[in-house]
């Protein structure tokens, strides 16, 4: 498939889902499937995040739940206990989350293999372990409350279909920027260092930069659905960023199509709303969930993006072959 | 500081060691045959807790010894079964994906105990219950120093297999070389399966040792990743890594607890983990930066 | 036309096996050097101490007058050098012509925000890499594939690729690491006429081969290696006949036989 037919793919299913989650509240009124529709939107951005540095760079981040909590905490912290006017808490949890990812990342991706995931696996514990104990400054098990919703320019986001449209805006703006660095320079390069680091050193690309690079970005965007999480729900508590959340997103992506912008947006909707629906099987759900997963890692890689691409193609080369059939008979 | 009080933790410290040495040890054996980590280690540790505790002590009343035979059998069975939906199918893809697979392998078994034994912590006596053992003013769990007999035992077992008997010769050439073992006639597959088998044992064998010292419940899958954090910090790929990172993890795991913070317990021993990975990723025993891994 | 490349006593030890010994080795700008020796004589690892794979255990590298022995690899590449590798190193999921446009990374200069941002610089400088992504397939014949996947390409063509991936550095030198290996005859004739038109273009040129045919018609001067030492330095007239290398590659009594009933 050329570069403008996967472009014109990708459009496709972006407008299909964008259109969807913008047309949806319409049709859900009540509060419970209004809140999944919301946590949707923001599960969105998040893979968008975790596509950076596991999907363009490959490198796998078994901790985009704690990145997105100590965003969730930092806005928090300073939007409450500091009384900051809420951007200015946003900007700074983008900071923070930030700084924690050029800190951690950089000494760990300047090995090659798999250290990122070992230091997100074991960060993911720390993190927990800390907001869960050190009460004094995180409020311990009950975490924070009360948590402000923001205002722009004298509008008030108290209601939530309002702060709904807010994130939907953001979460297309931040799409829109993922694939603008897909497409460019940086995204070729950090393609090149997911399929052969020693080629793209050797073709002069600084590979830890890339990656740390791509780690950041994942951090920024994990921050941003980190401050949306805590400011819709307006509280936070430890439990909710668990090492299972963090797998989730990366499930999520691996649905949608790993790699794929649309495919994260796509996958966090599809398997958001599909976890909720399926919540009354408890158990159950999740032990179909994970296999399913390992299903879909062995038959299609590439998930739902992949799925649409080859049916594409299929259908793309038939018609060609029927335009030739024709012009043959002519 | 009470030399008694010393000693008793040292021993406690030294049997949680050992415990993770066994988990620590299943992953080096899955990663020097194939590459990847098998981040599902840790919930075969619980399953086989589970097995052992709710099944096999407590309803079929089954003694030590019968509990491990029937452990030892089901797990053997399970990681033959795993390396064949996990592995096998995956093993021309790249190695993320394996380890991808292994994950979604953990959250299954971790939701699949959920519904075989119910959502409650189980206990179990064990062979020697509450016991203690006394020498003088310092008093022993007898659990505990059972935990580093067996273990003990075990390294040793191992240590024979893989030296001694063709079996393990054979794995040892498929884990340095798999393409010579090929050429040479050595049927892999069924080789990887068997590493997979021995791995799984192991942490069968965790799991029964466990069982009796804490409640069998969901948080045990702890065990796994601290096990994984003591691959890291022996030095990664390394066997005696993996044996020298186990015990010193649970040493200073204990240490910590007693004398520090026992809230902070788990952080801080991940920060150790981090500042491994940070400082000297190659572990203690490691060789080259970067290269193990 | 001065010295492009100072090779200057270099060791590598690995571990206590000593791949490089000493080595001395000196390449004028425009050159086309050839660098030959029997299997394991250390001229992979030699070029990849060069390039800066893994550093020398003694000596200096001193490429353009600059000495870049402690650069790593992707520093020395910005400073000229560049590489194919004897296994084949594309990227399998890009095409022919990202390869090319990804290796222009290096020379971008729009910053992140004129790139990532819409601008106009940004566009414009996108616009230069796909013309000068063409045009480097252009002069390799691969222009017609620049929209397939690399690795769909047969296997001439991908080694093709692989040298046009090095170019698209904008090299001042590049290290080519068994170019002809698993060519046919015919291959190796195009192979010839690429490397002479990339030294038309002021590019030094390096080759590690086994390919004697090709050795022999395109390099102006051979060093030979064995057992990570220099045991002859010449033109090709002079390295063909000369006795220690025709041992090394033939083995002593080989070559004494040979000695015996050739003269």
């Amino acid at each position: 498939m050329t570069e403008a037919r996967k472009r014109e793919l990708e459009r496709t299913v972006s407008i299909i889902v964008f259109v969807l989650l913008t047309l949806a509240p319409i049709f859900v009124r009540s509060q419970y499937p209004f809140f999944v529709l919301c946590l949707a939107v923001i599960n969105g951005i998040a893979v968008m995040g975790l596509n950076f540095i596991f999907g363009f760079a490959g490198q796998l981040h078994m901790g985009v739940a704690a990145f997105l909590g100590i965003g969730s905490y930092a806005f928090s912290l300073a939007a409450v206990k500091y009384g900051w006017n809420w951007w200015a808490a946003a900007i700074l949890s983008i900071i923070v989350v930030g700084i924690f990812s050029l800190f951690l990342g950089f000494p760990t991706l300047r090995l090659k293999r798999y250290y990122l995931a070992i230091m997100t696996i074991g960060f993911q514990e720390i993190t927990r372990s800390v907001l869960m104990n050190w009460s004094s400054f995180t409020g311990g098990v009950f975490g924070i409350q009360n948590i402000p919703r923001p205002s722009l320019f004298g509008l008030q986001f108290t209601d939530n279909r309002l702060f709904y449209y807010l994130a939907l805006i953001l979460s297309i703006l931040l799409y829109l920027l993922a694939i603008r660095i897909e497409r460019s320079r940086f995204g070729r390069a950090l393609r090149a260092v997911r399929d052969d680091e020693l080629a793209a050193e050797a073709m002069g690309m600084n590979s830890t930069f890339l990656k740390v690079f791509a780690f950041i970005w994942c951090g920024a965007y994990s921050a941003v659905a980190g401050t949306l999480y805590a400011s819709f729900q307006q509280y936070v508590s430890p439990e909710l960023y668990t090492s299972a959340y963090s797998f989730s997103f990366v499930s999520m992506l691996v649905f949608g199509g790993i790699g794929s912008v649309p495919g994260a947006v796509l996958g966090a909707t599809a398997l958001t709303v599909l976890m909720e629906l399926l919540r009354f099987m408890k158990q159950w759900y999740l032990v179909i969930y994970a296999a399913a997963i390992i299903v879909i890692i062995v038959y299609e890689p590439y998930g739902l993006m992949g799925i649409l691409t080859r049916m594409r193609t299929k259908r793309l080369a038939a018609a060609e072959l029927s335009e030739g059939a024709r012009d043959a008979s002519l | 500081m009470n030399v008694a009080v010393l000693v008793q933790q040292l021993i406690n410290g030294l049997a949680m060691g050992c415990i993770y040495s066994l988990v620590a040890l299943g992953y080096t054996f899955i990663w020097n045959a194939v590459g990847i980590v098998n981040l599902a280690q840790g919930d075969f540790v619980t399953m086989a807790a589970f097995l052992y505790a709710a099944t096999l002590s407590n309803k079929l009343g089954f003694g030590f010894g019968l509990s491990l035979l029937g452990v030892a059998a089901f797990m053997s069975v399970f990681g033959m079964g795993a390396e064949r939906v996990v592995y096998s199918p995956l093993k021309d893809a790249h190695p993320r994906a394996v380890m991808l697979s292994t994950m979604a392998l953990g959250i299954f078994l971790s939701n699949l105990y959920i519904i075989v034994w119910g959502p409650y912590p189980v206990t179990t006596a064990g062979p020697f219950g509450q016991g203690v053992i006394h020498f003088g003013e310092v008093s022993i769990l007898k659990q505990n120093l059972f935990v580093i007999v067996i273990t003990g035992i075990l390294l040793i077992l191992q240590w024979l297999f893989f030296r001694r008997t063709t079996l393990g010769k054979t794995m040892r050439a498929v884990a340095q070389d798999r393409e010579a073992a090929t050429l040479m006639g050595i049927e892999t597959h069924r080789t990887i399966a068997i590493t997979f088998a021995n791995s799984s044992i192991l942490a069968g064998i965790a799991g029964i040792l466990l069982a009796p010292l804490f409640m069998v419940s969901v948080d045990l899958g702890m065990v796994g990743s601290k096990g994984f954090a003591s691959c890291v910090i022996g030095g990664f790929g390394s066997i005696i890594g993996a044996t020298v990172g186990g015990i010193l993890l649970g040493t200073i795991e204990i240490f910590v607890a007693s004398f520090l913070s026992s809230r902070y317990k788990d952080a801080i021993v991940f920060l150790i983990l981090i500042f491994f990975l940070l400082v000297r990723p190659q572990g203690i025993l490691g060789k080259k930066a970067g290269e193990s891994l | 036309m001065g010295t492009i490349l100072e090779v200057s006593r270099v060791s590598k030890n690995f571990e206590g096996v000593q791949a490089l010994t000493n080595l001395d080795l000196s390449v004028s700008e425009g050159e086309i050097r050839a660098i030959i020796g029997p299997n394991g004589s250390g001229k992979t690892t030699l070029i990849n101490v060069i390039t800066g794979i893994f550093p020398p255990s003694s000596g200096r590298i001193i490429f353009n007058g600059e000495d870049v022995t402690n650069f790593p690899a992707y520093h020395r590449v910005r400073r000229g050098m560049a590489r194919t590798f004897q296994n084949l190193r594309l990227f399998p999921t890009m095409s022919v012509i990202e390869h090319i446009l990804a290796a222009q990374y290096i020379h971008a200069k729009v910053g992140l925000f004129g790139t990532i941002l819409p601008s106009k610089e940004g566009s414009l400088e996108e616009a230069q890499m796909y013309e000068r992504a063409m045009e480097i397939l252009s002069f390799v014949d691969l222009a017609d594939r620049a929209a397939m996947p690399a690795v769909s390409l047969p296997y001439g063509q991908r080694r093709v690729l692989e040298i046009a991936r090095a170019l698209a550095a904008d090299p001042k030198i590049v290290f080519l690491d068994e170019p002809a290996a698993g060519l046919s005859a015919d291959e190796i004739n195009s192979l010839e006429k690429l490397l002479r038109r990339i030294q038309e273009r002021g590019i030094t040129i390096c080759l590690v081969e086994h390919r004697m045919m090709l050795v022999m018609s395109v390099a102006e001067k051979i060093t030979v290696l064995n057992y990570g030492e220099k045991i002859a330095e010449g033109p090709p007239e002079k390295i063909k006949d000369d006795p220690e290398v025709i041992e090394a590659y033939l083995g002593r009594e080989l070559a004494s036989e040979l000695d015996k009933s050739g003269e």
